[in-house]
């Protein structure tokens, strides 16, 4: 990602508008892990985060890049002087490396771990940092669980989602077995263009109708 | 005094040994299980997962000892093969074996899977054909409480039920998710039928466990017990007087009088040996550490198809964003297949095909690109919200065919800190599995359309579903074969192979009910002979 594609979506988000600048005049005075947690609030918009995982997320984005302590009060202060101004300017005065740091912040907030996680080998440079505090299971709470955690009991994943109005289908679609709905008897043959898309040319359909031979896909 | 330390010694305490076990005990026979790793609760399980950096690595947050390495320690698998394809598995080395983290789909063969070489012209035929082992799928379906319709047909060709069953499953389905209802209305009129997956997460309370409540952590373990692993026949093995003897590795079965195996050999992690005695002996160390230990062993190989002959479902997988929300992750990791493709006249041609539908609570996957993005605030909330409710996965179970020259031999070098041989695998892809690539690829692009999808991820790769079969192949002819159709050895009466290593097909379906189904089957030849 670019700082002008960062800057672009810090406007849209319109989060560091959003959020009350407390704790902001006190950046320079307190510690740096104090720093850390207001910085932390503006950037993800949460005015309730948890300040032990703060505190532990401190430790861990500091042992990971010795100049993080430096960045991060660097990024403070520039939020802290720059509070005045419009927030275009605000944004505008971020310099890539302050941007870098916000986004080394933002994103184990969400994710609940530093580092990358390997799937398929024992050892990584991963560490945790929270789990059910992931800001990222936050937008899908009403809908999915945090997995481990079921709240529901068997059989809730029948029903449609909250907040999903669900196209009509036949009145036996829930059924398994006998009762379940038949398929068509025949399979056509794919178009073009989505067969272009899954050989990996093409990621839209837009994108597989503009390809060489395919501007009739769609016969 | 008997002069034999027990009847029966098992090698594994996996779900294919703690079953033959737990039928042992039953019939009173003695039983000592070696596992080489150690014992872990449940509870230590969940625990270890919620605190993980790593929530999709299905082997971190089980032990990973140095005397008993899982197929994810840095060069314990040493794989080599096609440059467009590297050969990677999952197993543990816990008591309970591998299904403490599979996602308990149980499927049984076809009729068709027991007969290819006769039916389609290609690989091998069982020994045995369907109806030999269906009372043992029935018997294995009831031990670990599976969960099925018996109205559908699971082969795909628009028939009435089948395969035959000679009784209904013991626990019927579970709701149908909300995701699958879906997938159903919009490929059912382009001729694809959904049907129920079989499976072992109990939609009633069964056996003391209670009914799936959905967390959608089926991998890397049910919270609550309600999906079947096992441990559970471990425990109840050990409740039985079987002799569970954790952290302790076979390294050498040793051969006596009139090709019988008269004892094996286990290391403990402080370097002793131990030998034990034993009336029979049963391998059940999956589809590696089986044909490893016969080799180090120097025994049952008299046919040079030892380590050979093996399969897993290599096949492709596809992720995209549909134009609708479906919300995967509700309920379990997996519900619903398509069969179409699993028992077609091409399969003479080519590798047959099953589809898997994912349902992972996805937001640990779609949300690292979004921030990569530089996506903030409200924005990046929505963003997550609306991929999460949209993505997709669809991968494909296939076929592949026993080559001997894809085997499994212990490393000629490397050791683990038990000082015993590491794993080398070669595995390339013949043209009968890559042959089906055109057939998938019609099929994806098919399902891509039905929701006027967007690629996230083209199926162009090919990956294992850690599937480990035929490395101690089956037979009616002990020249090419490893075990007969008992699963017995053919150089050595008393020594039985309870691992799906001995399967001569792949088929298109999980393996483990099949396993599970010989074992017990292995174990009342055992009960009738000792």
């Amino acid at each position: 990602m670019n700082r002008r594609t960062f800057l672009r979506m810090m406007i849209a988000s319109g989060v560091i508008f959003s959020v009350p600048v407390t704790g902001l005049s006190a950046i320079t005075s307190a510690g740096a892990a104090h720093a850390f947690h207001d910085v932390s609030v503006i950037l993800t918009g949460r005015q309730q985060l948890d300040p032990a995982i703060s505190l532990r997320l401190y430790g861990l984005l500091s042992r990971q890049n010795p100049l993080f302590p430096q960045r991060l009060t660097q990024l403070a202060e520039r939020l802290r002087h720059s509070a005045p101004l419009s927030s275009d300017a605000r944004l505008a005065a971020l310099s890539d490396e302050e941007v870098e740091t916000a986004l080394a912040i933002i994103t184990p907030w969400y994710l609940g771990y530093t580092g990358h996680p390997a799937t398929t080998r024992a050892t990584d440079d991963a560490h945790f940092v929270s789990f059910l505090s992931a800001l990222m299971y936050e937008p899908t709470a009403d809908v999915t669980p945090r997995p481990s955690y079921s709240q529901r009991g068997s059989d809730y994943w029948q029903a449609v989602p909250e907040g999903v109005s669900a196209p009509p289908m036949p009145a036996t679609i829930q059924a398994w077995g006998k009762a379940s709905p038949r398929a068509a008897s025949q399979i056509a043959e794919p178009q073009p263009a989505w067969l272009a898309m899954v050989e990996g040319r093409a990621r839209t359909y837009a994108e597989a109708l503009r390809l060489d031979g395919l501007a009739g896909g769609v016969s | 005094m008997s002069q034999y330390d027990a009847d029966v010694v098992i090698i594994g305490s996996g779900a294919l040994g703690a079953n033959a076990a737990y039928q042992l005990a039953k019939a009173g026979k003695s039983v000592i299980m070696l596992e080489a790793g150690p014992y872990i609760p449940r509870w230590k399980v969940v625990d270890n997962y919620r605190n993980s950096a790593s929530k999709r690595n299905w082997c971190a947050p089980y032990p990973n000892l140095p005397w008993a390495p899982n197929s994810y320690s840095e060069g314990y698998v040493e794989a080599q093969g096609d440059k467009d394809f590297d050969y990677v598995t999952s197993f543990l080395k816990v008591a309970g074996g591998s299904t403490r983290h599979w996602a308990s789909a149980c499927w049984r063969l076809l009729p068709n899977d027991f007969k290819l070489k006769s039916v389609y012209g290609v690989g091998r035929d069982w020994p045995i054909a369907y109806e030999d082992l269906e009372p043992w799928y029935l018997r294995a379906e009831r031990e670990i409480g599976v969960v099925g319709t018996a109205e559908e047909d699971q082969s795909g060709q628009r028939r009435d039920a089948w395969p035959p069953r000679s009784a209904p499953y013991p626990l019927p389905p579970e709701a149908k998710p909300y995701m699958v209802q879906r997938v159903q209305a919009r490929l059912g009129p382009l001729g694809y039928q959904v049907i129920h997956e079989p499976h072992a997460r109990v939609s009633r309370p069964y056996d003391g466990r209670p009914a799936c409540a959905g967390n959608n952590n089926c991998e890397p373990v049910c919270p609550v017990g309600a999906m079947y692993s096992g441990d559970m026949h471990v425990d109840k093995a050990v409740a039985l007087g079987v002799d569970l003897r954790t952290e302790s590795v076979a390294w050498k079965l040793e051969k006596g009088a009139k090709n019988h195996i008269v004892a094996v050999h286990y290391r403990k992690p402080d370097g002793s040996n131990v030998r034990l005695s034993a009336k029979a002996f049963v391998v059940a160390a999956h589809g590696l550490e089986t044909p490893k230990l016969l080799l180090m062993s120097d025994v049952a190989n008299s046919s040079d198809q030892v380590g050979r002959n093996l399969m897993d479902h290599t096949g492709l997988s596809m992720t995209f964003l549909a134009d609708e929300p479906l919300w995967t992750g509700r309920g379990s990791v997996q519900h619903g297949s398509i069969a179409t493709r699993r028992d077609e006249p091409s399969r003479a041609q080519h590798s047959a095909i099953r589809y898997s539908l994912r349902n992972l609570v996805p937001n640990i996957d779609v949300t690292p690109a979004l921030l990569k993005q530089g996506l903030m605030g409200r924005e990046l909330d929505a963003a997550i919200r609306d991929r999460a409710s949209r993505i997709m996965n669809i991968s494909t179970m296939s076929e592949t065919l026993p080559s001997p020259t894809n085997r499994v031999v212990p490393h000629p070098t490397r050791r683990d800190a038990a000082g015993l041989p590491t794993l080398q695998v070669n595995y390339q892809l013949d043209s009968y599995v890559r042959g089906m690539r055109p057939q998938a690829y019609r099929d994806f692009a098919n399902f891509l359309m039905a929701f006027n999808g967007e690629i996230v991820e083209a199926p162009t790769g090919w990956r294992n579903q850690y599937h480990i079969m035929g490395t101690t192949i089956m037979g009616d002819d002990p020249r090419n074969s490893v075990v007969d159709a008992h699963c017995r050895s053919w150089d050595h009466p008393n020594l039985f192979l309870a691992t799906t290593g001995v399967m001569p097909t792949s088929a298109t379906v999980n393996p483990t009910l099949t396993g599970i189904a010989l074992a017990l089957r292995l174990a009342d030849t055992l009960i009738q002979e000792l």
